[in-house]
């Protein structure tokens, strides 16, 4: 893992600006550039440690992956902490349609707010951040881990 | 060659004889265990039916007061007088398979391992170490009493352990904790302090009065328990910066795994126990067990176990 640098912090910020429509702060946090384009987000703490010593299995937490074309697949909690704040590619489901989401089927959204199809988009459902999710014409194209889908 | 030989020379692992002596002796020695042990520990023998779920707030989610809202439409739901953040919830729906679990707003843990973290009582300035952390309950305590900051290490051995670790980490929107994988017992090596460790060893799970644990535990698995317990406070106590904190827990009610391991600690590792408040329940360490005497150990609690909660263990220990 690479711990980047403050202008690819930025860089990524703008990243996640052009997409969802808001800034998440990540410079108060240390960002990692993992294996498979993963973003890794850890608290700036974690610098107190003397990293060489350990046998090292992860860091932080999953916020998402860089994909072509500057697009961004956020992990469910990196889009928890975007989409708060989200004023562009984000999509509303009803609680039945959350349900169907969240057990891993592909759902036809009832609101879209500044989407932009075959683009990852950021999945609501009244208060709940459920994840995020490409959007084309036919609807949203679920994606959701396995480990993370509610059994039906 | 003779079956009686005292050893198979092509394949020692493949000796009737010896295998067979060693299950006998097993099975003696699982026989030898009896619930009468408990007698003489708690003065009756505890019994235990778990009724419903206990869980506890991911606060790096979710406000209490609003996840009891939502539970509410499960069951009926009533609040831990002893964890602020904890819940019982009584109700028929698994809820490990409910949109709120999936979503990191709880995590499904027994009521007394919520206590270890608290006793801890972990600060955002404070370096950790969890040195048998999966699958990560209290690690993601720890890491919610933080609210995200301060560096805690959260060390496991075996991959599937740390995947659970890791994908409980990854649910609950942990980010101050740095997973890694080594024997416990050989993190002293490391020759990296830390002011705070959580110790909660492997045991014999004793605490669950789980019928088919109990009916697994033998002299046998608990003196290699306590052997490798030993093994690991040793370990972390090396770890532990001066005046550092050291919280030692099992969920094991055998005193070979807990009061006789406070007594190592304090006779040969040079830790001193203190004591601590709790507002539920509980039971001072044995001062005797058998033959033994032990030191200092009228300082650690012992949890009964009830429907609610399972035995436990829980010693602080000072430098």
């Amino acid at each position: 893992m690479k711990v980047l640098e403050k202008e690819e912090v930025e860089n990524l910020e703008r990243m996640i600006e052009k997409n969802y429509g808001t800034r998440v702060g990540l410079n108060q946090f240390l960002v990692l550039f993992g294996s498979e384009e993963k973003i890794w987000l850890a608290s700036k703490e974690i610098m107190n440690l003397d990293m060489r010593k350990f046998p090292v299995n992860s860091i932080g937490m999953n916020f998402g992956k860089i994909k072509r074309n500057d697009k961004v697949n956020l992990t469910i909690e990196g889009s928890q902490m975007v989409g708060k704040l989200a004023t562009k590619n984000t999509v509303a489901l009803d609680e039945q349609e959350a349900q169907k989401f969240m057990q891993g089927s592909d759902v036809k959204p009832q609101q879209e707010i500044n989407c932009e199809y075959h683009n990852f988009v950021i999945v609501k459902s009244g208060e709940d951040v459920l994840g995020s999710s490409p959007l084309t014409e036919e609807g949203l194209q679920n994606l959701l881990p396995k480990s993370r889908r509610v059994p039906i | 060659m003779h079956p009686s030989s005292p050893v198979n020379e092509k394949n020692p692992t493949f000796n009737f004889p010896i295998l067979f002596n060693k299950c006998l002796n097993k099975i003696i020695l699982i026989v030898a265990i009896d619930l009468e042990r408990y007698k003489k520990i708690y003065g009756f023998i505890p019994s235990r039916q778990q009724e419903g779920w206990s869980l506890r707030t991911n606060t790096l989610k979710i406000s209490v007061e609003n996840l009891e809202a939502r539970l509410s439409k499960y069951g009926s739901v009533k609040r831990m007088q002893f964890v602020n953040e904890g819940f019982f919830v009584n109700t028929d729906k698994n809820l490990s398979k409910s949109i709120e679990h999936s979503l990191g707003y709880f995590f499904l843990q027994n009521a007394s391992s919520m206590i270890p973290p608290l006793i801890l009582d972990p600060k955002p300035t404070d370096t950790i170490l969890d040195m048998c952390a999966a699958p990560g309950s209290k690690t993601t305590e720890i890491a919610a009493l933080m609210q995200n900051q301060g560096p805690i290490v959260a060390n496991d051995i075996t991959y599937k352990r740390l995947k659970a670790l890791r994908g409980n980490l990854q649910r609950c929107g942990v980010m101050n904790v740095v997973v890694t994988k080594m024997f416990g017992e050989n993190f002293w090596k490391i020759k990296e302090k830390f002011n705070k460790i959580l110790l909660d060893t492997p045991c014999t799970g004793t605490g669950s009065m789980n019928p088919r644990i109990l009916q697994q535990t033998s002299e046998q698995s608990i003196r290699y328990l306590s052997r490798l317990q030993k093994r690991l406070l040793e370990s972390a106590a090396q770890c532990l910066e001066e005046d550092g904190t050291l919280i030692y827990s099992t969920c094991s009610l055998e005193p070979e795994e807990n009061e006789e391991n406070i007594d190592f600690a304090v006779r040969q590792l040079g830790l001193r126990t203190e004591r601590v408040q709790l507002k539920l329940n509980y039971m001072p360490g044995l001062s005797k067990w058998n033959d033994k005497q032990f030191e200092q150990t009228f300082n650690a609690v012992r949890i009964i176990p009830t429907n609610e909660m399972e035995g436990f263990f829980i010693c602080k220990l000072k430098k």
